[in-house]
């Protein structure tokens, strides 16, 4: 079976003829699908070819561009591939029935070769299949392939069949893959291939399809393992006779494919995060390739660097460069590990430290190659102690806040808070208390004002983590913390937010601030109310705006300087009666006092000014209210600010009095002197000429009285301007008052009868003392002269006498009138400069006299009165001691 | 001149100087020291010619004066011109109802025509 097979084989195999049938566009086409077959398997080239016994090509089949020989079917081996002499010489070593390797050079190439015979079963010929693969595409994995590719693993299998499809020869290392045990000669190709269905009618078709003179390339899934099937016509004399089909298990390939991309990727990703750079150094052409991370870490540009092996060692630090190239030389030498740790200089002058670490690669145990990797580990010893550094840092800065810190990981564990959240929280300073955040609930609830509030706000945070908060917790006690929580992120960036690990709440104890607050606020508003208003309405809307600050009910007692005290206002926050009762004796001598009234406790604080008590503030404490210090200081506050209120009306009220009074004067005092004025001036038109003489006389009398009055009410202005404020000039003398009345009366006569009063003196005995003459004489006619004026024409008596008898040591002056009199509420006011008891529209006068006659009394150390009634007349009394002043 | 003037005024040397220098113009002079006193006339059915009043005076103002002349139907039958040493008292004058204010210390010929004028512009309404 095997020589007739032989026999027609060598027949079909008619050199001249084989190819003529193939067209060129034919070939141009499985050049082409081979050339993309060729892309798809990456470095795997291959290169199948048919021979018969002869070593003539029977079927070429290229995987490489370079191979591509469209005229080599038909041709003798030696001419196809005359380059190749090994191949020759391995050929015949086959054709002796062995299955050897050989390498080969075709153009330059170096193809590692399996040579496999395959005996024609019908025709008793003998084919061979050479089956190349590229070692040059394949230089990357030199060592690689010399170790898998071990030819006896190759793993391949090799197959022809007849016309009919049936197997008539087949060989390779798959036979056990594809469970081929038995020899499957005869058998059709669909009953040998696949144990699915599926997979033998694929292989059928294909079959069929290359017995149509259609060259085939597939891949072929089957029991886990992908195959690249190419199927070939196998034509003798032109005509197919059968199909050549050769089988390559790719499986292994893919994986590593795969893993390769995979870690390729991976690899890339790694170093940009790990500042790991690679590299290859070409130690036969000294040419070095750097990755973009190495550049990076070397800090040179692509363009700069000079791609040699000099450009890496400039760069390393010079200390580091012996143990640098002994590592080196060891790793080629000695072939130990090439890693060395050294240090380089950048450009910008840098040092940074790196791990370096590479693998030799040899060609025939010659050191061709350098990998590696270089690793930037600069930063890496620092880490611990900056980590270290981290920890005591965050443990200082939160112990040496005054926030209470805690911060609870997500399953509700307190992972770390200060002492100072212990103490704000009354909890054990241990930390054993604080371990759950349950547990610490339950301290905090009962102290709090609205615990539920609390504990919903603390639900809502837990439910949504990346909330963050801000709110006020109002103690039982009257504490008041603030309360911030946010969440605890760890890594993150500006624009992405860490992953959220827990929860930070801080808590500040802002009592005190907000009681100042709260109290600087009061102060403020009050100031504004006393400022704006009148002051008895700004007390009585200060002493509400106080509740419920200073307690839950106030009470303003003034005490006004000429009128008895009065209860200005009593306001409470209740509806309820409120006992104030009247100011205690401390309150009133100007102190703060505390006092019970009706049971209640009230704090009472005097409205003072410099020298006197204003009135009485008082607040009364809600029942569980003790007035401390603070409140007692802004009670003190309140009334000071109060007193300067009414001070300040009162001020205002005798400023705005002292402006009336001088308007008056300046109006009175004009109005005093147009009187003499105009009558001066008629005098001198009638003198003129105009009147007879003997209204002349009348006229110059008239003109004499008129300048009299006008030189008097010059002195009374001089004497006021000299008495305000100092004392009078005294020229003191031995006077006997009565005659100095006596005197005065009798100057008085013509004054006397234009008042139409009558004049009583009753002034007979002497009474001598040691006074001011002149003094004495302004004294009296000051007092006659008021009476007169506001006499009504009424009688007018004028007496002196010593009170006690001849050897009395008291004067009196007493001049009595029956006209006007003095209301009681002027009689305090009319001794005091521009003081006057009538109105200035009725009476003129400058007001002055009795305020000169008080002057003189009291610079000589006696006293005036009055005792007077409306309409019933007064009566004056000066009492002067006879001895000189008091 | 002619023409019968009553003069209101509390200063006795005022009332005297104005009576001696009217007189001397011819003018007859009345003089009152108080203004009830100078109702009381009028009530008695004097008509002066004209009234020269002063404002200030104890017992009765020179506003309340003028009201009681108000109340007697006087007003518009007696010119009053008032003399005042309150030079601001001119719109209370006229607000009381005074036909003219002089100020004191008024000149002489300003007192002259000012009476001069309501004696004149009185001698026609009766002729």
């Amino acid at each position: 079976m095997r020589e007739a097979g032989k026999e027609r084989m060598e027949s079909q195999l008619e050199p001249g003829t084989r190819h003529d049938d193939r067209s060129a566009g034919a070939d141009e086409q499985v050049s082409a699908e081979l050339l993309a077959a060729g892309g798809q398997l990456g470095r795997a080239t291959f290169l199948v070819v048919g021979l018969d016994e002869a070593l003539t090509v029977v079927s070429y089949l290229p995987r490489h561009p370079s191979l591509d020989r469209p005229h080599a079917l038909g041709r003798g081996l030696a001419e196809v591939f005359p380059d190749s002499p090994e191949l020759l010489q391995a050929m015949r070593a086959v054709l002796q029935g062995s299955e050897r390797t050989a390498q080969v050079t075709l153009d330059g190439h170096r193809f590692l070769a399996e040579l496999i015979p395959i005996h024609e079963a019908v025709g008793g010929r003998v084919l061979v299949i050479l089956i190349a693969l590229d070692v040059l595409a394949q230089e990357l994995r030199l060592q690689e392939v010399e170790r898998s590719l071990a030819f006896a693993q190759l793993p391949t299998i090799v197959w022809s069949t007849d016309r009919a499809l049936r197997i008539t020869r087949v060989s390779g290392s798959l036979l056990r893959t594809l469970r081929l045990s038995r020899k499957p000669w005869g058998a059709r190709v669909d009953t040998v291939f696949g144990t699915q269905t599926e997979v033998a009618q694929t292989m059928l078709d294909h079959h069929r399809h290359a017995l149509h003179g259609q060259p085939r390339r597939f891949q072929l899934q089957e029991d886990r393992r992908t195959f690249d099937v190419t199927l070939e016509p196998l034509r003798l004399q032109g005509e197919v006779t059968g199909c050549v089909g050769c089988a390559v298990d790719i499986t292994g390939w893919l994986a590593r494919e795969k893993r390769l991309s995979d870690s390729e990727r991976l690899l890339v990703q790694a170093q940009r995060i790990a500042h790991l750079g690679t590299w290859e150094w070409n130690l036969r052409e000294d040419r070095l390739h750097w990755s973009a991370e190495m550049l990076q870490i070397f800090g040179v540009e692509r363009r700069a660097f000079e791609g040699n092996s000099a450009a890496f060692f400039a760069r390393i630090h010079p200390e580091d460069r012996g143990a640098h190239l002994e590592a080196l030389r060891r790793a080629l030498e000695e072939h130990l590990p090439y890693v060395c740790e050294h240090r380089i200089l950048r450009g910008d002058g840098q040092i940074r430290r790196l791990i370096t670490r590479g693998e030799v690669e040899r060609e025939h145990g010659a050191p061709t190659r350098l990998v590696g990797i270089c690793l930037d580990v600069t930063d890496r010893g620092d880490a611990a102690a900056r980590n270290d550094r981290s920890r005591s840092l965050l443990r200082a800065t939160v112990e040496s806040t005054d926030d209470g810190v805690l911060v609870v990981d997500c399953e509700g564990r307190i992972a770390l808070h200060n002492r100072r959240f212990s103490e704000m929280w009354g909890l054990p300073a241990d930390d054993q208390m604080a371990d759950q955040d349950q547990r610490v609930l339950s301290k905090v609830l009962p102290l709090l004002e609205q615990p539920e509030e609390f504990l919903a706000k603390v639900r809502t945070l837990y439910s949504d983590p990346a909330a963050e908060s801000h709110d006020e917790l109002r103690f039982k006690d009257g504490r008041i913390y603030e309360r911030f929580s946010r969440p605890q992120r760890l890594g993150g960036t500006g624009e992405k937010d860490g992953e959220i690990v827990g929860r930070v709440w801080s808590f500040r104890d802002v009592t005190d601030r907000e009681r100042l607050l709260e109290r600087a606020v009061f102060l403020s508003d009050s100031s504004r109310l006393l400022a704006s208003l009148e002051a008895e309405e700004a007390a009585e809307a200060v002493g509400r705006r106080a509740l419920p600050l200073l307690g839950d009910a106030c009470a303003l007692e003034l005490i006004p300087e000429d009128e008895p005290p009065r209860r200005l206002f009593t306001v409470a926050q209740g509806s309820e009666e409120v006992y104030v009762g009247d100011p205690s004796p401390s309150v009133l001598a100007g102190n703060l006092a505390l006092c019970e009234r009706d049971g209640r406790t009230w704090l009472a604080v005097p409205l003072r000014t410099r020298d006197t008590i204003l009135g009485v503030l008082a607040f009364r404490a809600r029942p569980e209210q003790r007035f401390g210090p603070d409140d007692q200081a802004l009670a003190t506050e309140l009334a000071q600010r109060m007193s300067l209120s009414f001070d300040n009306a009162r001020l205002l009220r005798r400023a705005r009095e002292a402006l009336r009074i001088r308007d008056e004067f300046l109006s009175v005092a004009a109005h005093e002197l147009r009187g003499p004025a105009t009558a001066l001036k008629l005098v001198l038109h009638g003198l003129t000429g105009v009147l007879p003489d003997l209204q002349r006389t009348r006229m110059l009398a008239l003109a004499d009285r008129q300048v009299r009055h006008i030189a008097r009410f010059v002195d009374e202005l001089l004497d006021v301007t000299r008495l305000r404020g100092q004392r009078m000039h005294l020229e003191l003398e031995e006077v006997d008052l009565a005659a100095v009345a006596r005197e005065v009366a009798a100057r008085m006569e013509e004054e006397i009868g234009r008042s139409g009063s009558a004049l009583t003196v009753r002034a007979d005995q002497p009474v001598v003392g040691k006074w001011d003459r002149l003094r004495l004489e302004q004294l009296v006619f000051n007092l006659v002269g008021n009476a007169l004026k506001f006499g009504r024409g009424g009688p007018v008596s004028l007496a002196a006498w010593l009170e006690g008898g001849p050897a009395g040591s008291t004067a009196v002056l007493q001049v009595v009138d029956h006209g006007i009199g003095i209301a009681p509420s002027r009689q305090a006011n009319i001794f005091q400069a521009f003081e006057r008891a009538v109105s200035p529209r009725r009476y003129g006068g400058l007001g002055l006299g009795l305020y000169i006659c008080r002057s003189i009394a009291e610079a000589l150390g006696g006293t005036i009165d009055v005792q007077s009634e409306e309409g019933r007349g007064a009566t004056f009394t000066v009492r002067l001691p006879r001895k000189e002043g008091a | 001149m002619g023409g019968e003037v009553l003069v209101v005024d509390d200063d006795r040397d005022v009332r005297e100087a104005i009576q001696m220098i009217l007189d001397a113009y011819g003018m007859t002079v009345r003089v009152a020291s108080d203004p009830q006193q100078a109702l009381d006339w009028l009530a008695a059915k004097a008509r002066p010619s004209v009234i020269l009043l002063d404002m200030r005076m104890p017992e009765m103002s020179g506003e309340e004066f003028l009201a009681g002349m108000e109340r007697m139907g006087l007003r518009g039958l007696v010119p009053v011109v008032v003399l005042s040493g309150d030079t601001t008292a001119r719109h209370a004058a006229q607000a009381a109802g005074a036909d003219d204010f002089l100020a004191k210390p008024v000149d002489v010929q300003v007192l002259l025509a000012t009476l001069g004028r309501f004696v004149a512009a009185g001698a026609s309404l009766t002729d």
